[in-house]
């Protein structure tokens, strides 16, 4: 089930929420808790057992870890430092090896379904090349749905509990809760257990404030997903697959449209996500904060996609880093080398972790695995020539401060997203690269830009709809940097122009929305994932 | 206290740090500046900052840098 999809929109949401408020407070997560096991049996089916299984295994885990810190605090009292020192290394030791165990069981849950074909595609290439026939079989792999999200946020509990940053859950079915909450199942965020998995626990009563900007956010999501992403689909899908027929011009285009459909695909999720949860008075972090405004690559990873980059630092990154062989690696670079560079050469060697990471996350191809190293190479040159850079800039007398240098940084990310979006979609790296040269090669059979924009099935009326809404979207980006509410806004405003503006929206998805003949259901991208 | 100062100006030259007091929401340390930070901060102070004192309320200003550091010297 789509969140755009009516029978989400207009069946299954109203009756979960009719029922949520109607039962005792103490009882409403049970009603959520049906409603995702409900929302999961019907999109994953049988599948559901996976995330039950994971969900056991944190339980018990976590349960196990806290057991241990409290046997430790019971016996403090009675020993002297060095046997309160010897007994707290035991049970550290006891724990990494509980968290070791639990984090594995969860990853290769996460391998066997996603990735054991990638795994035994690549074996079998190996052993080909050492003349051996192919011996590992493909199998039909059937991918649980948003394994690679709550696999995430699975390992953040346990982590999070070893570390005692949150306690353990006592009861199975609100852990369980917090991993298949129905609204963040299929593109996550990527959530915490401090923060959604004690939204859920709260009783939360019925608030207007709450509930409408839930609606207005559904309707801005539903605006960015129908209206704009799912419009330049079709354009999108002819450029990937035919772009040695276009010129240049067309085939930067076709680019620059793909990077469009993600944003207002992912985004647009995520804020049906956020307004559906805000609905039963709950919140889900937010994903985007205005990632086209970054000024470098290293900010936009800070604003796209905000929950993945927060995971990679705090669970891979910081680990790493804080790890004793690192620590002394630190301590000797600090040692040799300038101050610049002995901070930097150690983060290098911990963010290609989290880079790879990254793309092995992202999917089962090589591809991705391209797509995140491609981001690790612009930062390390990034941070490795920042001395050179700071020196030409002051060669040239270029301010760093200047409106015009920050626009110069804005476009320059731009590009450079762009083509990591390219990697991202074409359906090879080599096919990237090739499809990447072709905007410079001169050819002459080669359609036009005027030809790929208006022959694609998108019509001037269409076009001017897209420029529209993509300044909408803009200026609420704006509005947003500048730390004004839009949603506040509505609210504030007198009931019929408030009316107005609910109907305004319905009025526009339904009838602005990207259906009927050349436009088919187009899945949420980031589903796939 | 100017010991952290110190250790802060010698990474970030040209920051007030005495007068900040977001330092990890406004973006003036990044993971990567964390990161160099619990190592001098270790060397200096004779401590071991562990993974579940990373958190940004824990490196927000001089003042909560100190705190953390009184608490793990307490708990040893």
């Amino acid at each position: 089930m789509q969140y755009n999809s009516f029978v989400y929109l207009t069946v299954f949401l109203p009756i979960v929420v009719l029922l949520y408020y109607v039962i005792p407070k103490k009882r409403r997560w049970i009603v959520l808790l049906a409603a995702s096991l409900g929302f999961y049996w019907l999109s994953g089916g049988y599948r559901i057992f996976v995330i039950m299984l994971s969900a056991v295994s944190c339980y018990g885990a976590a349960l196990w870890l806290e057991k241990q810190d409290k046997i430790y605090a019971e016996k403090k009292g009675e020993l002297d430092k060095a046997q309160r020192k010897q007994m707290k290394a035991e049970i550290s030791a006891r724990k990494r090896r509980i968290l070791v165990i639990c984090i594995l069981s969860q990853v290769l849950i996460l391998v066997f379904c996603k990735y054991l074909n990638f795994l035994g595609e690549n074996l079998n290439a190996m052993l080909g090349l050492a003349g051996i026939p192919e011996t590992i079989p493909a199998f039909r792999l059937l991918m649980p749905l948003g394994v690679s999200f709550y696999t995430l946020s699975a390992i953040g509990y346990i982590a999070d509990v070893h570390m005692g940053k949150c306690s353990a859950q006592r009861n199975y079915g609100r852990l369980l809760l917090f991993l298949i909450f129905f609204p963040i199942i299929t593109e996550g965020p990527i959530c915490r257990y401090d923060q959604l998995g004690k939204e859920l626990e709260e009783e939360k009563t019925f608030s207007w404030q709450c509930f409408s900007s839930g609606l207005l956010l559904i309707l801005w999501g539903l605006f960015k997903k129908v209206v704009l992403a799912d419009r330049v689909n079709h354009m999108v899908q002819v450029i990937f697959s035919q772009y040695t027929d276009f010129s240049g011009w067309a085939i930067i285009m076709g680019i620059m449209l793909y990077t469009f459909q993600i944003y207002m695909d992912f985004s647009g999720c995520i804020d049906i996500t956020r307004g559906s949860a805000a609905l039963f008075g709950i919140a889900v972090p937010d994903n985007f904060n205005q990632p086209f405004f970054s000024a470098s690559v290293n900010e936009f990873w800070r604003r796209w996609h905000m929950t993945l980059g927060a995971w990679l630092r705090d669970y891979i990154f910081y680990p790493i880093s804080l790890s004793k062989r690192f620590m002394n690696l630190s301590r000797k670079a600090r040692a040799s080398l300038p101050s610049y560079y002995a901070a930097a050469i150690p983060s290098l060697i911990a963010l290609a972790a989290v880079w790879l990471g990254n793309g092995v996350w992202h999917g089962a191809e090589w591809k991705y695995i391209v797509y995140g190293l491609y981001y690790y190479v612009i930062m390390a040159l990034g941070m490795l020539l920042e001395p050179a850079f700071q020196k030409g800039l002051g060669i040239l007398h270029i301010n760093r401060e200047s409106f015009g240098y920050h626009l110069f940084q804005m476009a320059r990310t731009f590009v450079l997203v762009n083509i990591g979006m390219t990697i991202f979609r074409a359906d090879s790296v080599k096919e990237a690269v090739r499809m990447l040269s072709f905007v410079f090669v001169q050819r002459d059979q080669a359609l036009g830009f005027r030809n790929y924009v208006l022959d694609n099935g998108i019509g001037k009326a269409e076009w001017l709809l897209l420029l529209v809404g993509l300044f909408a979207v803009f200026l609420v980006g704006i509005w947003k940097e500048k730390g004004i509410s839009v949603t506040e806004k509505i609210q504030s405003m007198a009931f019929p122009l408030r009316l107005g503006i609910y109907i305004a929206g319905i009025m526009i998805v339904v009838i602005g929305g990207a259906y009927g003949a050349g436009f088919g259901a187009v899945d949420f991208i980031y589903a796939q994932f | 206290m100017e010991e952290i100062r110190k250790i802060l100006e010698s990474m970030k030259p040209g920051v007030d740090f005495s007068a900040q007091n977001h330092m990890i929401d406004d973006h003036i340390l990044e993971s990567m500046d964390v990161m160099m930070l619990v190592a001098e901060l270790n060397d200096a102070f004779d401590v071991e900052i562990t993974l579940p004192y990373i958190r940004p309320e824990n490196f927000q200003s001089i003042d909560t840098i100190y705190d953390m550091i009184q608490r793990i010297e307490e708990e040893d």
